[in-house]
């Protein structure tokens, strides 16, 4: 068998075996090992993981992601959504559909944070939910707002789903992060404008509520102040190149950490929780970032990225339109895939496809580019049907409402994404004009 | 089921399992914070002109492999791994729990090839005494940590897989 031939085969072992509900990071760990095993020998696959495991680990890229999750987790606890939440909807929570407005808000500040759109989510769900059930809000277009507010968590940065690209493709993380910024802040214009699409064309969908006194609102802003005081700190000092990644990933946590005992929001008790927390969505994404490490391993011996690089070159296909096949693929496998997932199975056969193709711009910008609009996809993937995590995660917060009502919600949401991946394609300085503007 | 002395013993084992997990995800929680705070102090120190915290990088290199390892079993305990339910969501509950009975048990095996590997991994790091680059900081030990925590992830994975058999019977 070609190598070829086995990376194929090794692809479908592995879908199969997701279809049975094998663990994801598990599939690729046993399909890369067999695989691996195959087209070297069983002896260079056991010194291979001599070390590999550690290593893989040992690594100071990788040390953002517990970083950035410990962050989050504190900031999850500490009630700090909360009071973001109680900021946005002092300022627009009175106007039509102001709860969903405020929600939105809160989640683009609450993104800045947490680089974890299930965390937001559920963050969310628990804070803003009890209030569009007080004010009589429709409940499955509560649940959408809320699933949508929580893509915000990655696509404002910082974002795990980044960091995991700008590893297994090499980039600068810093760059990447600049360049989410002003197409996150766009994802925040459209959810907006969505919204009031929405309560105009139905007024039923969200009731009004009262109007509060300039002093109440002065107050409610002055409540997000450490929100606001670690954003500044964390993404300043990484976009001004005053720290690594890492170091602002742990300067935010150590802000956290701080501002949650000063305000007595973080006892004992959320401590706990809130390790508990990073531990089981850190080994989540370990295990997955273990399986493709493996798995990739396998590929690169199987010679198959670079054989399907130079198959897509001798098509002689317009750029645009590979780049338009892969989103569509991705947006196809987002829906019924872990995003996280799908990106590092992916990307080491889509990379090097798109690194071959001429886009009319330096390979650098062009990965950085890639990456925003891979993130733009994920986005779509974590609320689109049939498994949008985000919708399980609010859904199984809020019991009550069907999940059916709640996808109806979101579909106006997702065709303003589309449209905004749209407009990151045909305009690529949405995304890099930041990034030039801040290096050199 | 309590009435079986043999049942009893092997959920109080289970609980045991559980409760070190949960203990062994804790501490690694805060060894991530004592990180988070060792490189706030660099990065201070370093802001006020005295330099930063001399090799905190390898601090941080050899933390993050540690910590993951620490919330492995954790996670392999609540069951926290990523999956994709759809395409067996309309099969019968038992055959549902026996594929995940199964992947359970291959889970155990990789886990413990993984830890019987990183362990040879650890020895050989041992004998040729590896350090880190700057601040000769042995590398066996950490190596050896993973492979216990793995081999740990994989007895978790083992009694979980029991569990699920016995469940279904």
């Amino acid at each position: 068998m070609s190598g070829f031939e086995v990376a194929m085969l090794g692809f479908a072992a592995m879908l199969g075996l997701i279809a049975l509900r094998m663990p994801v990071g598990l599939a690729m760990l046993v399909v890369g090992a067999l695989g691996y095993i195959q087209l070297t020998s069983l002896q260079a696959f056991l010194s291979y993981i001599k070390t590999t495991p550690y290593h893989n680990f040992a690594n100071y890229t990788l040390s953002v992601i517990p970083l950035f999750i410990l962050m989050g987790a504190l900031a999850e606890v500490s009630g700090l959504s909360t009071d973001l939440f109680r900021a946005a909807r002092a300022w627009i929570g009175h106007r039509r559909g102001g709860l969903a407005s405020s929600t939105i808000g809160a989640c683009t500040a609450f993104g800045a944070i947490c680089g974890s759109s299930v965390a937001t989510t559920a963050t969310f769900g628990r804070t803003a939910l009890p209030e569009f059930r007080r004010y009589g809000y429709d409940l499955g277009f509560a649940t959408g707002t809320i699933a949508v507010g929580g893509t915000l968590g990655i696509l404002i940065p910082p974002s795990v789903i980044l960091v995991v690209y700008a590893v297994s493709t090499e980039q600068n993380i810093v760059k990447l992060f600049q360049a989410a910024l002003i197409p996150g802040v766009l994802a925040t214009a459209f959810y907006l404008c969505v919204i009031a699409y929405m309560v105009r064309r139905n007024p039923g969908l969200a009731p009004p509520s009262e109007k509060l006194p300039m002093a109440e609102r002065w107050r409610a802003l002055a409540g997000a102040w450490p929100a606001a005081v670690v954003t500044i700190v964390m993404l300043g000092g990484i976009y001004g190149g005053i720290f690594t990644p890492t170091e602002g990933a742990a300067a935010g946590a150590t802000a956290m950490l701080l501002v949650g005992l000063a305000r007595r929001s973080i006892g004992f008790k959320e401590f706990g929780a809130a390790l508990i927390r990073t531990a089981e969505t850190t080994a989540m994404i370990f295990v997955i970032l273990l399986g493709a490490e493996v798995f990739n391993a396998f590929l690169a011996f199987s010679q198959l990225p670079m054989e399907a690089a130079q198959a897509v070159v001798g098509l002689s296909l317009p750029p645009h339109a590979v780049l338009m096949m892969l989103l569509a693929f991705y947006i196809l496998l987002g829906a019924v895939m872990d995003e996280l997932a799908m990106i590092l199975l992916t990307l080491p056969v889509f990379f090097p496809i798109i690194t071959v193709l001429d886009f009319g711009m330096a390979p650098d910008d062009m990965a950085v580019w890639f990456g925003i609009l891979v993130l733009i996809v994920c986005g779509i993937g974590l609320t689109a049907p049939p498994i949008g995590l985000n919708v399980f995660v609010v859904n199984a917060i809020a019991r009550d409402v069907p999940m059916f009502a709640t996808y109806r919600a979101v579909a106006p949401f997702v065709l303003a994404d589309v449209l905004r991946l749209g407009l990151v394609v045909v305009f690529p300085s949405l995304s890099l004009w930041l990034v030039w503007l801040l290096t050199d | 089921m309590s009435d079986n002395p043999a049942a009893a013993a092997s959920e109080t084992g289970l609980r045991l399992l559980d409760r070190l997990a949960r203990l062994l995800a804790l501490f690694g929680g805060a060894l991530a914070v004592c990180l988070a705070l060792l490189v706030s102090v660099s990065i201070t120190s370093r802001a006020l002109g005295l330099g930063g915290v001399r090799g905190d990088f390898e601090f941080v290199q050899i933390g993050v492999a540690l910590i993951v390892f620490t919330f492995m079993p954790w996670c392999q305990a609540r069951r926290g791994n990523v999956m994709v339910h759809s395409f067996t969501a309309r099969l019968p509950p038992r055959f549902q729990a026996a594929l995940d009975a199964l992947w359970e048990v291959v889970f155990a095996g990789m886990m413990a090839l993984i830890a019987w590997r990183l362990g040879a991994g650890a020895l050989e790091a041992a004998r040729s005494s590896t350090t880190t680059m700057v601040l000769l900081l042995p590398v066996a030990p950490a190596i050896g940590a993973c492979a216990i925590l793995a081999g740990f992830t994989a007895l978790v994975a083992l009694a979980i897989a029991l569990v699920r058999f016995r469940g279904r019977a």
